[in-house]
This record gives C-alpha cells, structure tokens and sequence, in this order.
C-alpha cells in the first residue's frame, strides 16, 4: 500500500501540469487556417491564460458543464457555430470573431466580417462610379445595406436587388443591364454562392462594368478590386476587447467593423476596364 | 366508473383532434420544405476562401473530460428528444447508475434510486424547486412532462452540502428557456400507441426585444398497459423572462400538472390515485459588480393527492388516504469570480405545510426550514479543490451540518483524476421528528477522452448510511453499507453509428450483521447504440437491466430491449418534420422489483412532430 501511494505521488508531480484555472475559454468551430490565424492574434493581443477547445473535435461537447466547472471569465468564440453554442450559455461574457451568419445577441461583443461601408464608398467614388449595383438578402445583409445607402446619399447611387435564394441571382444581375457603372459584391451567401459568381463576372465583361468583392479569391475570378479582412489584426483587434474586459474596463458594444482592410486588385481587368484611381485604399 | 369511461372518451376525442391538427399542419408546409441547411461555418468559409476552403480534420474524441469532483450525469434536450420520451422516467431510464423503480404505463406514479440509495434519498428538484412530498420524501418523477425539459443533470452521491436533504444524490430538472433567435417559433407533436396511449404537445417560444416567453403544455393518456393502470396527465407550463437594462434577467416560472389513473390492479383491489401539484418561481439575476453576481428568488409549491383501494368493481372503498402539502419560501445566492476562486454563498427558506388524512383521521404538521451554505472551488494549475458545507435547521428533523470536500487533478487536458467526500443527510418524512437519516459518502474517480474514439469514466463509491429506518417507523434503526464502482463508456462515431454502455454494481449490507440488504439493485446495465445521420435520420436501441437482488419479490428475466426510430420528412431553416416510433420492451421481458408494480410487455407507438 505505501509502495502504491508513493508511486501515486511520483506519477502525480511527473505528470505534465496542463493549466486549468484559466481566464479565457477559446472556442473554435473547426480547424481552418483563417480562424487558427485569427486566434494567433488574438493571443499576440491578449496574454491572459487560455483553453482552447475544437469543435469539431468532439462529437458531444456540453459547454455549459464546462463553463460552470472550469468558470472562464470569458468565451471567445471563433466562427459560427462556436457563437452559437457559446451564446446558449448566459454565465460568461461572450466575445466573437470571424462569424459571418449567426446573429449575434444584443450581449455579444466582437469584431464584425464586414468593413464599414463608408470604405467601399470612397472606394466607388474614387473609380468615378455614379451608379453600384449591390445584390442581397434581406434576412441576411438588410442591416449592412441599409447602412450603406444612408452613407451613399448624396455622393453615390446605390441599385439594389433583392435575392431570396441562390438561384435568383442570375436573373436579378440582368435586371441591372444599362442601369449600373460598377457591382458590389457584398458577403452574402444568398446572394454570392458557387452556383452565381460566374454569373457577376459574365456581366462584368459584357457591361465592361467592375466588379468589387471582399476577398481575394474573386479576382482570380474576374473581380477589379478586392477589399478583403486582415484575419490576423482582427485577432489582434478582439484581444485588445478581451483585455479591457478581463481588466474591468467596458470595451466597445455589440459588434466593430475591422479596422484594417487590404486592398488588393486585379491588374489585368483594371486594363481591360481601364479603371482609374486604384490607390490609398 | 361510468364517469370515468365518459372522461377517457372525451380525453380521446380531444387527443384525436390534436392529431388531426398536426396531420393538416404537416399537409399545409410539407409542400415548401427543401432540403436546405445554412448557417454554418462552411459556408461563410466557402465564401471568403472559395469552394477550397482549407478545413484540417483533428483528432476527434467523443466528449470532453469533466472537471467536477462529484460524479454528475447529464441528459440535454437533443437526447431526451431521440428518446421520445413523455415523462422524466423515460428520460432517467438511460442514465447510468439511475435504476427506474417502477416502468409501467407512462405517467404511472414512478421513482428514481441512485447508486441503491432509496428513493426517498433522492431529491428532485425542478428548477430548484423540490418536487419530493413532504410526507414520505417521495418525489414523482412521471409527472414531470419531457417536453419542458431543457436538461437533467444528476448528481450522484450526497449533495447536502449544496442542496441540503439530499442524501442519495440529486436529480436537478432545469427547464426550457425562451427561444432567443425568433420572435415566434414552436411545435406541434402527436402520437398514438398501444392501449390509446395518446401524447399530445403544444409549444411556444420567442424573444420580442427584452422580453421572452415558453410556453408548452400537453396531456398524456392511455387505457393501461397493465390491469388497472391508465394514465390521464395533464400539463401546463409557462416561463416568462425580462432582460432588464443593467445586465440581469427577471424570469416567471409556473407549472401545473393534474395525474389521474389507476396504479395497481389484482383480481381483488384496484388502487387509484389523484394528483395535482403547482410549482411556481418567480427569479431575479443581477450582476452587481465585476464578477459578482446576485441571485435572489421566490418560490412555491401546492400539492395535493388522493390514494383509493376500492375493490375489484371500485364501487367499494377499501381505504382512501390525503395529502394537501404546500411549501413557500425563496432563497439568496451570491457567486464571485475571482482569479482562482469561485465563491458560492446563500440562504434558502421555506415554510413548509402538510395536512395528511389516513382513514378519516387527519393531522397537520408546519415547519420552517432555513439552510445557510457556502462552497469555495479553488484552482491551482491542475488541481481544483472544492471545500463546502452548509447548515440545515430543518424545524421538523433537528439541526444538520453538513460539509464536503473534492478534489479534481487534471492529467492532461482530456483526463482528470477525482475524489469526493461528504456528510448527508435526508427528511423521510415530515411527521416523525426521527425520520432523518444521515450518510457519510466517499468517491473516487478518472475521466479520459485521450483514449482513440473512447471516452470513459469509472467512479468508486462507498455510502455509509445511519439512522435508516428499512422496517418502517416502527422498526429498528440499521446502519448500511452501500460501495460499489460505476463504469461508463462512449465511442465515436463510426459510419454514423456511436455505442454507449455504463454498469453499476451496488453491494449492500446491515453493517452490524453483514447480511446482505434485498430490494437495492445489485447489478445495472445499461446499453445504447445510436445511428445518426443529422436532420435526416436516428435510431437507437437501448438495452436495460436490473438485478433487484431480491429473490423473493424481484425478476431480473434479461435485458429489456428498446428501439427508437426518429425520420426527418422535411426540413428548412424555420421549419421541420419528422415522424417517429417507438417500440419498448421489444422481446416482452419481465424485470421489476416486486410483482405487484411489475414493468410493462411489448408495446409501440408512432407519432408526428413538426416544429416552426
């Protein structure tokens, strides 16, 4: 028995010491290198200790047991299904990243998938467009377009159509023949899906219209201009929230536009389109 | 019992039109389902990245490992749901260590033991309110409508130091919330099986800006699977909650059930029972600093019920019996977070009243309960220690203290180490001042996910219990020794198939005889395969059985086998439809503790369900 209780001991201060009282619980939708380097800077940002918990690496995973037994003093959830299971729990403050289409609580802080739409606007406005057509869901990006067209008034004509399902788009882009100078392409899965984006750069060439997207994969496509998000600064961008929080200072409410935006562009179509002002941005 | 023929017919009509009205809302939406499914990551990754989206599969593990010291099973809304299940007893029925005591028609008056310790050791709480009579501690888990249910965690082993008369452990039934997404959502569910056994449910949940609300009600009906053992429960329940402007919620929580049926039928007496119990709750949550928050409430309960043996004909009355209970009180709680301490402190009280008729006799007994209480979890790299205790002064079954300690050590980050120990204590009854009897519980225990495609949990346990009263209130007092050891496994899935088992074994004893105590159940297995293709298809087969250790009384007679089938007919973001089936006791088994409550043959039934 002594000899069994010593060797307790021994494998108990030989064991590796894994950290469990913890400040912040990171939870992750799956593993995919846009979120990994999203929390890359998130923990650049933020020093405080940490468990990180993969979704996807669990069949079953209770996070309301967790939080109540590991207690973390924040969650921060990365990706949309981390949101919306990290929401159904109403102990722990919730930060969230790189959520496109889970809704996010009036209680949940984070850093939005979408730039402000001032941004794009200076960007059309710069190409000398007077008229932007803009495709979207209601259910999804109302909110956002709405933003967009009290930003708009006054500089810019926005021309919207409304899609309810994917294979609307097509048609809806056609319906802008003659009446647009450039497309927005905003991130909408109704309205942009693998079935519809060939669509937007089949007008884009026949019209001779731009097409500007927000993310890089778009202008091997066909797109003119691309603003796209920095992943690893909105990391860093939520990691400054977590800080003030964890320290008692009251970060931002609800939900933050990036504050960095890449601007990348696709030299050949600004040729062929011969587009101007492609700078600053 | 004309009267009562009447009542079933018209019951049966009402279940009928419910029915009808889920089959014409499944005949108004099926023509607009699709198959669609958006939301997720996927497509928000594919959007950003394209149709490539780099996702690197990991290592997967079943669950992680839990780093509490006291052994706790938990059942959520999902699996209560795959389970069709009508009443808490069937959602119990699959937890290990949990055996059901009484299976018989749903919404027979039923109780739960855990780890062999009694029924009447055993508390039952529905969001924090206990549902245990006050006369005989006896806690009907059958009146407790599944549908309500948004999870059930069940703490193993004596919890007096958190929840005071609690010895045995605690079955803690914590109920839906208002839907926060939607302004409207709900559901509409029907099924029909042997003997008229007819469950209909409504639900109704949403959120309008701050304010929330869940409403669900339901009535279950059968003409009996056994001889004199229909069922007729009715329920109702409501929660209403207020997200107020400083960052805490007001909830409203109320809940009516009305039971009536028969329980027990022999060639010569037919025993009924008549049960109406009304819980309400009425909750506040405030944070009142950084991580200090404030939880206060008001609670209360009303509960009536009449027992009747009559004869054969029930046109004679044997005996008939009483209990009007009422209890009303409220509790305060203040949790801090601090950098490696949780503090827990609180009051609970509660005024307590009984007015019991055996015969024509009745008596009437009030007590006020106060209990003081606080529990430390202290975090230290890979240990968590959790000291608490708390201090009952029960009015009717003297003065108790009772204190805790665990202790978790966390191997890696899938795989912890616990021990658990604690004093307890239950009131088996409010009219005799010695009712209460007192345990000494010891646990111990690993956890680990690390295993490939395993998660796996053994647990230890010794129940050292005094002052026990096996005989009646007349009988001697015993002191029993419970230990055993617990086993539970889960894997993966593999091709959309995952299997569950857990095994309890339970040796009891009078430890001033060393003889072995008959009727607490010896062995119990419990067995579960599940195929799962989500929003498309789940079965599962689940295996039971109990070995009541009491030769005289008990059957063990096998493993009772039980099939649940759940089809998704349609589905879209806002709207699904499923049918399901179920099929119990597939092999007509025989297993109960005492032939006079034996379990339920073979018996089906098929359903619809389609929520919005």
């Amino acid at each position: 028995m002594q000899v069994l209780r010593s060797m307790l001991f021994l494998l108990l201060l030989l064991a590796p010491l894994p950290a469990f009282a913890y400040d912040v619980l990171i939870l992750q939708s799956m593993h995919e290198k846009g979120y990994e380097e999203a929390v890359r800077g998130f923990r650049k940002e933020c020093r405080a200790s940490s468990r990180m918990i993969v979704l996807s690496d669990y069949a079953d995973l209770d996070l309301i047991r967790i939080v109540r037994e590991e207690h973390p003093k924040v969650i921060v959830a990365v990706g949309d299904r981390a949101l919306e299971l990290a929401q159904k729990q109403g102990e722990t403050p919730v930060l969230c990243m790189m959520a496109l289409n889970v809704k996010p609580r009036r209680s949940v802080r984070g850093i939005s998938m979408l730039f402000d739409p001032a941004r794009y606007l200076s960007l059309f406005q710069s190409l000398g467009t007077e008229r932007v057509g803009v495709l979207y869901d209601p259910g999804r990006s109302g909110v956002y377009v709405k933003k967009a067209l009290a930003a708009s008034k006054g500089h810019l004509r926005l021309v919207l159509r409304e899609v309810h399902a994917p294979k609307e788009t097509p048609a809806m882009l056609q319906s802008l023949r003659g009446k647009v100078d450039a497309l927005w392409m905003i991130p909408d899965v109704t309205a942009v899906s693998a079935a519809s984006t060939e669509a937007y750069f089949l007008f884009s060439q026949s019209e001779r219209v731009p097409v500007v997207s927000f993310a890089d994969v778009y202008l091997t496509m066909g797109a003119a201009v691309a603003l796209t998000i920095d992943r690893y600064d909105i990391g860093r961008q939520l990691g400054e929230m977590a800080q003030d929080l964890l320290e008692g200072r009251e970060p931002e409410e609800g939900m933050v536009t990036p504050r960095r935006v890449l601007s990348r562009s696709n030299d050949g179509v600004v040729r062929q389109l011969k587009l101007s002002g492609l700078g600053g941005h | 019992m004309s009267n009562r023929n009447d009542l079933h017919k018209r019951r049966c009509a009402t279940m009928k039109a419910l029915l009808l009205f889920a089959q014409l809302l499944l005949l108004l939406f099926a023509g607009t389902a699709s198959a669609a499914s958006a939301g997720d990551d996927l497509s928000s990754l594919e959007l950003f990245n394209g149709p490539d989206a780099d996702v690197v599969t990991g290592s997967r593990s079943p669950r992680p490992a839990s780093q509490t010291a006291e052994n706790i099973t938990v059942v959520t809304s999902k699996e209560i749901e795959d389970l069709n299940a009508h009443n808490l007893t069937d959602v119990l029925y699959v937890v290990t260590g949990v055996p059901i005591e009484t299976n018989r028609t749903p919404g027979t008056a039923t109780n739960a033991r855990v780890q062999g310790a009694n029924f009447n050791h055993v508390l039952v709480l529905v969001d924090g309110i206990p549902i245990n009579n006050l006369a005989d501690n006896f806690a009907d888990i059958s009146s407790i409508p599944a549908q309500m249910i948004e999870r059930v965690e069940v703490v193993k082993g004596a919890a007096s130091s958190s929840w005071g008369s609690a010895l045995g452990g605690v079955i803690n039934v914590i109920t839906k919330n208002p839907h926060d997404d939607r302004r409207f959502g709900g559901l509409v569910s029907g099924s029909t099986g042997t003997r008229d056994t007819m469950d209909g449910r409504v639900e109704a949940s949403g959120t309008v800006q701050r304010f929330g609300y869940y409403l669900t009600g339901g009535k279950l009906r059968s003409d009996g699977l056994l001889p004199n053992n229909d069922v007729s429960l009715g329920s109702l329940y409501g929660k209403l909650r207020y997200e107020l402007p400083t960052d805490g919620e007001i909830t409203l929580g109320s809940g009516f059930t009305e039971n009536y049926g028969g329980q027990v039928g022999t060639d010569t007496v037919h025993v009924d029972q008549n049960a109406r119990q009304l819980i309400s709750v009425l909750a506040l949550r405030q944070p009142l600093a950084r991580r200090l928050i404030l939880d206060v409430s008001l609670q209360g309960r009303r509960y009536s019920s009449r027992y009747s043996a009559l004869d054969a004909t029930e046109t004679l009355l044997y005996q008939g019996r009483s209990d009007k209970e009422s209890s009303r009180g409220g509790g305060v709680k203040l949790s801090w977070l601090g950098d490696t301490h949780l503090l827990v402190g609180g009051i609970d009280y509660d005024h307590v009243k009984a007015k019991l008729n055996f015969g024509g006799e009745p008596e009437e007994w009030r007590a006020d309960r106060l209990g003081a209480y606080a529990i430390d979890t202290i975090t230290l790299g890979s240990f968590a220690i959790t000291p608490s205790a708390r201090f009952d002064r029960t009015g009717s079954g003297g003065d108790h203290f009772s204190p805790s300690l665990g202790l978790t050590y966390a191997l890696t980050e899938n795989s912890v180490l616990r021990a658990y120990t604690a004093k307890g204590y239950s009131l088996t009854s409010l009219n005799r001042s010695d009712s209460t009897e007192k345990v000494w519980t010891w646990q111990a225990g690993f956890e680990t996910g690390d295993l490939p495609y395993l998660w796996l949990k053994g647990t230890f346990f010794r129940n050292d219990t005094s002052n026990v009263q096996a005989d009646g209130p007349l009988g001697e007092k015993q002191r029993q020794l419970r230990e055993g050891v617990e086993v539970e496994v889960k894997t993966l899935p593999v091709l959309n198939t995952s299997l569950s088992a857990g095994y309890t074994y339970v040796s009891a004893t009078d430890k001033a005889t060393d003889a072995v105590i008959h009727g607490v159940p010896m062995h119990t297995v419990k067995i579960g395969v599940k195929y799962d293709v989500p929003e498309q298809l789940h079965a599962e087969l689940i295996g039971n059985l109990v070995d009541w250790n009491d030769p005289n009384h008990s059957r063990t007679g096998g493993v009772i086998w039980d099939v649940h089938l759940k089809k998704w007919i349609a589905t879209t973001d806002t709207f699904s439809l499923e049918v399901f089936l179920s099929l119990r006791n597939i092999f007509d088994g025989r297993q109960y503790m005492d032939s006079i409550f034996r379990n339920a043959g073979r018996w089906g039934e098929a359903g619809v369900r389609c929520k919005f």
